[in-house]
This record gives C-alpha cells, sequence and structure tokens, in this order.
C-alpha cells in the first residue's frame, strides 16, 4: 500500500475519530460527576446540528448559528438535569439511568415533530476543495473538526487544572461526600458537568454537519460509537476519551483498509464487548473502583 | 412512594411520546366513498420514517392521490377503495408486524408494500400463510426472482436495471468498475446482480465495498477503490448515505465518473450532493423526463396526467416511488374492476395474473402465472445530472 | 480563634437502626475534647452527624450560638466547622497541593487567608511543602493524615472534628500530628477528637466522655477520667490494639 493512501484512511480515521472524541468527553465528564451514563448524549449531538440548521435558517451565518445551538443544547442540558434527574438522585444509579433513556427518547419525539424527518443539510465553514497533504486529500471541514476538537480539549484541560471549579469537579469525581466536607455544592458541580457534556456533544454535531447532513435520529450510532470510545478510553479520564474516540475511528477506519468494509461498524461494538470482558478500566483506566 | 409514583407517570408518559411520531402506529387514510358501499379495503406498508423515508412519503402521496381520482370517480364498480396505512419505519421486523396486523385484524384483501426490499421479504411468510396478494414498491430483483404465487412488484428489478446500467457503462469504454453498495436488501441484491452479470457485459469490478445504512462517512471505502484504479465507480444505494458517497468521492479528487441505478433517482440525492451530484449517471425509468415515452403516446399522456396532478396537489414533482405506488394502487384497481364473482384475495390475485398492456408510470404491465413484474429493458433510459436535475444522456 | 460547639439531645442512625441515642456535649471556645469508647459505640456516627453527612432525627448542634442541625455538609464548612474523616478521604489522583487548595474550597476566591493559611500548615506539617506536587494516593499514611487535617485546616474552622487520626500510624507520627493538635490547641482553635487510643487522647485533651452503645455513658476532666476505674478497666488495661 502507497503512503499517500495509508494516510488517506488515517485521516479519514481522524476525522469520525475527533467526533467519536468530543462524545465520549462529553460521557466521560457526566461519569465523573455522578457515576451514571448518560442515554441522551447522543442526542445533544443531535441538537446541535439540528439546531445549527434551524438557526441559520433563521438567517443567522454558520457560526453565529453553531454558537447558538451550542449555547441552547447546554441550556437544555443544565435543564434537564435539574428537572429530570436532579430530585431522583437518591434512587439510585438504574433509575437515573432509565430517566436518561426517557430524555433522549423525548429529545428524538420533538426533533422530529419541530424539524422534520428528512435530512438537513449546513454549507461547510469554508467552501472549497480539499487540501492536498502528503497526496492525501483533506477536507476544508475537517481541519474545522480536528480545530473544533483541539480548542475544546484544550479548554477543558483549563477547566479541570487550572480552574476552582475544574479542581471542585475533579473533587467531585472522586467523593461526593469528601467533596462536600470541602464545601463543594456537588449538586451544582452535577448540573454543570451536563451542561458541558450537552455543550460538547452539540459542538460535534455543529462541526461535522456540512459533511454528515443531520436529522432527528442522527443521535442513535453516534451515541453508541462515542460510548464505546469512551469505554476503551477508560470512562472518567478525559484525556483517555479523546485518545479512545480516536483510536476508534482509526480502527474503522483501518479494517476497511485491511480487512473488510463489511465490518466497519461491528468493530466498534467488538472494541465495546472485549474491553469490557478483557480490561473494564479501559486502556488508561486504574483498576480502581470510583465512589459517587 | 410519592417518588416512584411520579416517576410512573414520567415513565407512561415518555412511553406514549414515544409510541406518537416515531412509527410503528398506524395511520388511518380512509378514503370517503360512495353512500352505503362495502369499501374495498387495501392495506399499504410504507417506509414513512427510517432512512427510507424519502420513499415512503412520496408513495403515500402518489397512493392517496389516486385513490382519491378513483373514489371520486365512484370508485371500482361503485365500491370505493379504502386504503389503511401502517409505517414500518424501515426496519424489517415492524414491516412483518404491520402484516400481520393489517392481514389478522383488519382483513385487508392485499397489501402494498413495502419500500424496501428487506421490508418487503419480511412480509412474504404471512402473505402466503394468508393467502394475500402482496404488491411490492421496492427494487430488489429477489422479491420475484425467489418466486412467490403471492408477491408481485411494480418496480424496475435489479435483474432489469443492473445489466442496463453495466451495459451503458461498457458503451461509454468503462471496462473496470469499483462497486460500493449498501448492505439493505435492495444493495445486496444489486451486488450479486452486478458480481454475476459483469462479464457479460464486458466490464470488471476491480473492487467491491460495501457500507451499513446510517454510516455518516464511506471515504475510506472509496479510498480503496481508488487505489484499484477502475474506469469508473457503480454506486448501488437507495437511501440518503449515497449522496455522502458523491461527496466524499468528490472530495478524494476522484475522477472517475459516477453510475448508479434507481435507488439515486432521487431528488435527495440531488440536495445532498450538491455540487457533487453534477455529472452523475443513473438508469431508471422514464418519468423524470417523460419526454423519454414517445409524445403523443398513452404512456406520455399517463405520465403528464399525473405528474400535473400530483404537482398540483403536492407542490413538487413526484419522483421514480410515487411512480411505483401510482402502479401499485392502479393495478390492484384495475384488478378489481375485472374480477367476476366474489372478490377476494383469491380473485384478486388471479385478476393481477391476468394483467395485460395497463399502462403505467414504470412502463407497460403484462403479468402472468411466472411473471410478476411485468416489465422490460425497454422501459429504462440512461440520465445524467447536470444544473441540479435529470437530462437524458444522449 | 475556636467557637463553641454544642450537641444537645441528639439522635441518629442508619436507615431503621438508632445508633446515637440522646447526646449531649459540648467543646467550649479553645478546648481539646476527646470521645473515646470501644468500636460500635457510635463515635463515627456522632462526627458524621454534626459534619452533616448524616440527618440527626432528633436533638441540635449550634456553632458558636448559630444552630446547625441538619444542614448540608457544604454549607456547614462555611460556618467554620471542618471534619478530618475516617479513613482520611483524600483526593488520591490529585496532587497534595491540590488536595489542600480544595480544602480552601468554601471561602471566597480572592481570600487573602488563604495564602496565609498555606503558609500555616505547611510550617505545621513541613512535609506537606517539600511533597507539594507529589500525588497524594502515593504518600505513606502518616503523610496522609498529615495532608488530610491540614485540607481541613485550609478551610479555616473554627471547631475541628478529627475521626481517629492516629489509627494505624506508627508512634513518630501519631506524635508529630498531636504535637501539631496542641499547637493549633494553644492558638485558640476548638478540638473534638475521637480516638481508638484512649491513653494517648486523654494525654493531650482538657477534657473527655466515654460512649458506650450509642449514648455518653461517662464524662469529666481528662486527668479525672485517666485515674477512674471503670475507664482504667475498660480502655486503658494494656495498650488497645490497633486495628488496619
Amino acid at each position: 500500500m502507497e503512503a499517500a493512501e495509508f494516510l488517506q484512511y488515517v485521516i479519514a480515521g481522524l476525522k469520525s475519530g475527533s467526533i467519536y472524541a468530543l462524545v465520549a468527553l462529553g460521557f466521560t465528564v457526566v461519569y465523573g460527576s455522578t457515576g451514571i451514563i448518560n442515554f441522551a448524549q447522543g442526542e445533544f449531538f443531535m441538537l446541535g446540528g439540528v439546531l445549527t440548521v434551524w438557526f441559520y435558517g433563521l438567517g443567522l451565518p454558520v457560526p453565529i448559528a453553531g454558537l447558538a445551538a451550542v449555547a441552547t443544547t447546554a441550556a437544555l442540558g443544565i435543564l434537564f438535569e435539574r428537572f429530570a434527574l436532579r430530585k431522583q438522585r437518591s434512587a439510585g444509579p438504574l433509575v437515573l439511568v432509565i430517566i436518561t433513556i426517557g430524555g433522549s427518547m423525548v429529545m428524538k419525539s420533538l426533533a422530529r415533530h419541530l424539524f422534520g424527518p428528512d435530512e438537513l443539510s449546513l454549507p461547510e465553514f469554508t467552501p472549497g476543495p480539499s487540501i492536498d497533504i502528503a497526496g492525501a486529500a483533506v477536507e476544508r471541514q475537517a481541519l474545522w473538526v480536528w480545530g473544533l476538537t483541539i480548542v475544546a480539549v484544550v479548554v477543558l484541560w483549563w477547566l479541570y487544572r487550572k480552574t476552582r471549579l475544574g479542581r471542585a469537579m475533579r473533587a467531585c469525581s472522586i467523593s461526593h461526600d469528601a467533596a462536600r466536607l470541602m464545601g463543594i455544592d456537588t449538586a451544582r458541580i452535577v448540573m454543570v458537568s451536563f451542561g458541558i457534556a450537552a455543550a460538547l456533544g452539540a459542538l460535534a454535531g455543529f462541526a461535522v454537519t456540512p459533511l454528515t447532513q443531520t436529522s432527528w435520529d442522527a443521535g442513535a450510532a453516534i451515541g453508541v460509537k462515542g460510548f464505546a470510545a469512551a469505554i476503551l478510553g477508560g470512562l472518567g479520564n478525559p484525556v483517555a476519551s479523546v485518545v479512545g474516540g480516536l483510536v476508534l475511528g482509526l480502527l474503522e477506519s483501518l479494517s476497511v483498509a485491511f480487512i473488510s468494509s463489511t465490518y466497519k461498524d461491528a468493530i466498534s461494538l467488538a472494541v465495546l464487548l472485549i474491553v469490557l470482558f478483557a480490561r473494564p478500566q479501559g486502556l488508561f483506566g486504574s483498576a480502581r473502583r470510583e465512589k459517587v | 412512594m410519592r417518588g416512584t409514583k411520579v416517576l410512573a407517570v414520567v415513565a407512561a408518559v415518555l412511553l406514549a411520546l414515544a409510541c406518537l411520531p416515531v412509527g410503528g402506529c398506524s395511520v388511518d387514510g380512509a378514503a370517503e366513498g360512495g353512500e352505503g358501499s362495502e369499501p374495498y379495503r387495501i392495506g399499504a406498508v410504507l417506509s414513512l420514517t427510517g432512512t427510507y423515508a424519502g420513499l415512503g412519503i412520496p408513495e403515500k402521496n402518489a397512493i392517496e392521490l389516486e385513490v382519491a381520482r378513483i373514489n371520486d370517480a365512484g370508485g371500482v364498480g361503485g365500491r370505493p377503495i379504502e386504503v389503511i396505512y401502517e409505517d414500518d419505519a424501515t426496519d424489517a421486523a415492524k414491516s412483518q408486524a404491520a402484516a400481520v396486523r393489517l392481514i389478522d385484524e383488519e382483513g385487508v384483501l392485499a397489501i402494498i408494500g413495502a419500500s424496501g426490499t428487506g421490508q418487503t421479504m419480511a412480509m412474504r411468510a404471512d402473505a402466503e400463510r394468508a393467502g394475500v396478494p402482496i404488491i411490492s414498491m421496492a427494487g430488489g430483483s429477489v422479491i420475484t426472482d425467489d418466486f412467490s404465487e403471492w408477491v408481485f412488484q411494480t418496480p424496475w428489478p435489479n435483474r432489469i436495471v443492473v445489466p442496463f446500467v453495466l451495459d451503458q457503462m461498457a458503451a461509454a469504454g468503462h471496462t473496470s468498475i469499483g462497486l460500493i453498495s449498501d448492505t439493505g436488501g435492495y444493495g445486496v441484491d444489486g451486488r450479486d446482480y452486478v458480481l454475476a452479470h459483469a462479464g457479460e457485459a464486458g466490464v470488471t469490478v476491480v473492487a467491491d465495498e460495501t457500507y451499513n445504512a446510517g454510516d455518516t462517512d464511506m471515504s475510506s471505502q472509496l479510498t480503496k477503490i481508488r487505489a484499484a484504479e477502475p474506469d469508473a465507480v457503480l454506486i448501488w444505494a437507495a437511501g440518503k448515505e449515497a449522496a455522502i458517497i458523491a461527496r466524499n468521492a468528490r472530495q478524494l479528487n476522484m475522477t472517475q465518473p459516477l453510475y448508479g441505478g434507481s435507488g439515486i433517482a432521487r431528488a435527495e440525492f440531488i440536495d445532498g450532493a450538491g455540487e457533487a451530484a453534477e455529472g452523475v449517471r443513473l438508469g431508471t425509468g422514464k418519468i423524470l423526463v417523460p419526454e423519454a415515452f414517445g409524445e403523443g403516446t398513452e404512456s406520455y399522456e399517463v405520465a403528464t396526467s399525473f405528474i400535473s396532478r400530483y404537482e398540483d396537489a403536492y407542490g413538487t414533482k413526484p419522483d421514480i416511488f410515487a411512480g411505483h405506488a401510482y402502479d401499485a394502487i392502479g393495478l390492484v384497481a384495475d384488478a378489481l374492476g375485472r374480477i367476476e364473482g366474489e372478490v377476494t384475495s383469491d380473485s384478486l390475485r388471479d385478476a393481477l395474473e391476468k394483467t395485460s398492456g395497463w399502462v403505467g408510470i414504470d412502463g407497460t404491465f403484462t403479468y402472468s402465472a411466472t411473471d410478476h413484474n411485468g416489465l422490460t429493458q425497454d422501459e429504462m433510459v440512461l440520465y445524467i445530472i447536470e444544473g441540479g436535475t435529470w437530462r437524458l444522456d444522449r | 480563634m475556636g467557637a463553641e460547639l454544642r450537641i444537645d439531645g441528639l439522635c441518629a442512625g442508619y436507615g431503621r437502626v438508632d445508633v446515637l441515642r440522646d447526646v449531649t456535649l459540648r467543646v467550649d471556645a479553645g478546648e481539646m475534647v476527646t470521645l473515646i469508647g470501644s468500636n460500635g459505640a457510635g463515635k463515627s456516627t456522632l462526627l458524621k452527624a454534626v459534619a452533616g453527612l448524616l440527618r440527626p432525627a432528633a436533638g441540635t448542634v449550634t456553632l458558636g450560638g448559630v444552630p446547625i442541625t441538619g444542614m448540608a455538609p457544604e454549607r456547614i464548612v462555611r460556618q467554620r466547622l471542618a471534619l478530618v474523616p475516617e479513613g482520611r478521604m483524600l483526593f488520591g489522583p490529585l496532587t497534595v497541593d491540590e488536595n489542600l487548595l480544595i480544602g480552601a474550597h468554601s471561602r471566597p476566591a480572592r481570600d487573602a487567608g488563604v495564602a496565609a493559611d498555606l503558609e500555616r500548615v505547611r510550617m505545621l506539617f513541613p512535609m506537606l511543602a517539600e511533597r507539594g506536587a507529589q500525588i497524594s494516593a502515593t504518600l505513606s499514611g502518616g503523610e496522609q493524615q498529615m495532608l488530610a487535617v491540614g485540607r481541613a485546616l485550609m478551610s479555616g474552622p473554627e471547631v475541628l472534628l478529627l475521626d481517629e487520626p492516629s489509627l494505624g500510624l506508627a508512634p513518630r507520627v501519631i506524635a508529630a500530628i498531636f504535637e501539631a493538635l496542641d499547637t493549633l490547641r494553644s492558638e485558640g482553635l476548638s478540638i473534638l477528637l475521637v480516638e481508638q487510643d484512649a491513653h494517648l487522647a486523654l494525654r493531650h485533651a482538657d477534657r473527655g466522655y466515654v460512649m458506650r452503645n450509642g449514648a455518653i455513658a461517662l464524662e469529666g476532666p481528662a486527668d479525672k477520667l485517666r485515674d477512674d476505674e471503670q475507664v482504667r478497666h475498660a480502655y486503658l488495661g494494656g495498650r488497645p490494639e490497633t486495628r488496619e
């Protein structure tokens, strides 16, 4: 195989991998603060896409429409936590997970009613021909996807490492009781976590819609892959989630190159199963249990 | 406890909401008929949601339009037609459930459907069990190749379209081709035919890639195809992913011309692919440019009449799927009118098999006890997409 | 500067199990008071109830005259009461400095006192200054205990609760920690100390309470308790075994 061809596969893998990384980050942020899996994370991704299309249809330029969509979805994430989940906090993780599943169904139904059943398109942020990098073709929109992913990851890193809020979130992900003894309002941290997770999902949806189009049901498939990526890296570890996303994207792309395209979708499910059996803490997780 | 009660109410509300728009529940489309006459009850299983929603919705539009026209003119032999619709959400399991419901609970005489090949095949067993004819609007050859006395088909099956497109590709000098198809019924069926008939057409398949419905990036598959250096690329797809394939190919700077079958003969393909749709060629029936029927012929009259009525009613031109549905309901109505004696599923099936020279949108149909498809390659033309619309490729 | 802690008639438990039965005790400003008793007597439960990790079923707790009964723990910290919990509950993956900074979370961001307190903590436990960037889970047991105390001090408490600080530690480390506690007391901090090691506790405390089966069985000045027959027999006969 020529280098240019191999590079093309790598680029395809990193392109979808960045999307998986952002969605996986959303899963990890919520899991870290609450210990639960938010099954509505895929719908946050979907809302990012459909809301951007809607705002764009109102006449806003694409970047502003995207910003508005991310902000709206973040607000929805916060409202969802505040009104659907918070009261049931003491009911245990199973009840909370079921509520997130219900939330996902409601969001899908509302999206279909409000935005229709068809595919929705968005123009590329900077239209133009693909860019040649060492013989491989890179879509301009892919550069946007990577750029936005890097920005999101850097902002999250800065938040976690350098801010009071970020420290409080990390404390929360280790032990709610210990965090509260420090004066941390863990209920507020959980709410903020949902807002951040929603914003991350929406950002991914907004960035990728010019490439893939979007629709009310775009959330399910990406949710599964983002979740698989988060598990692969190690739930609860943001850096690991990003790496997990990129690795999953590359695995899919290279499986088409070296095995067969038939198995591309099966790869993420296979990875999920193998990791859960052989190393449930993921590539980078430590074997300790996390307390809520 | 208060908490669990609230949860129960929330769960019930969520389940109700989930049931409403996302399919699986039936939508009643009863047409008004002559007073006091018992309507002919026909079932319709369509994909109104899911990846084939772009097929099911125009199909439903066409059926409603034609049923209204037929009933306004007095129905068939004085009796109106009533159609009961079910959405299978592009899910074969749901198609089967819908068929069972229509046959066992609604007692329909026949079922029009499904929109998709896999979905049609899922209904067969129940149709055969109950002796209820199915008139499918899907293009997989397997629907009539795997012959059942109860299953009919209106679109040009892959058995007709594939050799036609391959011949056109060979005639244009493309002797090596790359194939990309989806893993749904229509895609698998098309791929099988391509691989089986490529040799006959004088064409070699040098790359053979697949993708699943719902995939959002096919650049890896196209990279593999590009590496095999084919003269042209053949897309065998029926869903929204085809538009992404065209865009991916453009973005990978692939120079090979793209070809396809009926599956990409959709406005959504052009909308979704944008610039990348320019220059794409596809083989399908004559409805897209009815002049191909020959002005002044009966086929031309039927087509233009349908096109203008559809456009008046729905504000947009009908596509090939609306055409399949027009033919399905038209053939059923025509057969019902020819039955002497009691109208049952059995006698309806027999009447369908006697259809001869019925002029529809997909072509002129002649069924028989062994031919439940009724069309030939004469109904095919090659189009090229230019300026955002289809032109005959001369 | 310490505040007065008063606990009156406190009843609390887990689910249907009553653990604390009508507990009344107080810590005056600047006092070190110890609560001793055998395992399962309810000592940890009392501290958790005071710090807000457990909701009392009855009774009151006041801090410097302000009632804090049933308040959420994050609010109680703002009232200047800090708990060094059983098992320390450090943020393991975080560094020493990060743990200390989180300890100050309840204070306003621009509070100049935070820097001053950080210095004070580092003077009390010089090890913390040396190992600031070390991941706290990799510290030794004694170092972790010092960090736990330091972290609690970062919230600027007027009352400090400690739950079995000597558990599992070597004598030299224990001595260092208790030396620090003495210093804090001499600076005026009120301290309520739950201890398994009754010898140790009664040597440093001003007053003591003996808890048995969820109720106060005995109370008095530390030296009086040391000489008391029952106490000697039950808790001071031979060195108590340190478990774990």
